[in-house]
């Protein structure tokens, strides 16, 4: 089934550029949406989330909609 | 360019979704510490879908994608170099620098090209999707999709 594994795009709950918090570890970190990745977590919503650690570092990460609250 | 940029979205995609699957596995507290360093540095976030790139990838989740691709079909051997093909001809119209060496000594691109790499291609995601689906089987115990 490559290519087109999904036959449901479902409705993205964020924008891009929304700020987000989600858990990492022990904490809850925030950070900006900067990617809509599609429906790839199990054919649920996935976003990339860029996190900002100190001024130099900033990581990215790929969350599931249904862990992302808004900040 | 088109082709490639599809290729990599692919790849991409279903590395994302791999990812996914074996980030289940740990507790909740370390899925998304688990999902940041496996996704860390990806190359197919930013280069091409070259073999390297998409060796290197797939490695993390435990693979050699290639070993596995060409096991499947001794055919996905020809297709690697075609893919590898398909991405010089790429970085040749996007930097407008066509070295026919690195070109399979031409300089001009014929419509029977790209329809090779297309079927190449094609084959090429059928055999990632077979091998990914098998390999988290076994990691997992259960067919991811």
């Amino acid at each position: 089934m490559p290519y087109t594994r999904t036959v449901h795009d479902p409705v993205p709950r964020f924008q891009l550029g929304a700020r987000v918090r989600f858990r990492l570890a022990n904490q809850v970190v925030r950070g900006k949406i900067v990617e809509y990745r599609g429906p790839l977590a199990g054919g649920r919503p996935l976003y990339r989330v860029e996190v900002p650690f100190d001024t130099n570092y900033v990581k990215s990460y790929e969350i599931p909609e249904w862990e992302l609250k808004p900040a | 360019m088109l082709l490639s940029s599809h290729f990599q979205g692919y790849c991409r995609d279903l590395h994302s979704e791999c990812v996914h699957h074996i980030v289940q596995q740990v507790p909740p507290a370390l899925q998304n510490v688990l999902r940041g360093e496996l996704l860390s540095d990806r190359k197919l976030d930013r280069g091409n879908p070259n073999p390297g790139n998409i060796g290197a990838d797939f490695a993390r989740l435990g693979l050699r994608i290639w070993d596995r691709v060409n096991t499947l079909d001794r055919r996905n051997d020809a297709r690697k170099q075609q893919l590898e093909q398909m991405n010089n001809w790429r970085n040749a119209i996007a930097h407008q620098d066509f070295d026919p060496d690195k070109l399979g000594g031409r300089t001009s691109l014929r419509l029977e090209d790209v329809d090779h790499w297309r079927r190449a291609c094609d084959h090429l995601a059928r055999a990632f999707d077979g091998v990914m689906r098998t390999h988290l089987q076994a990691l997992l115990g259960s067919p991811p999709w």
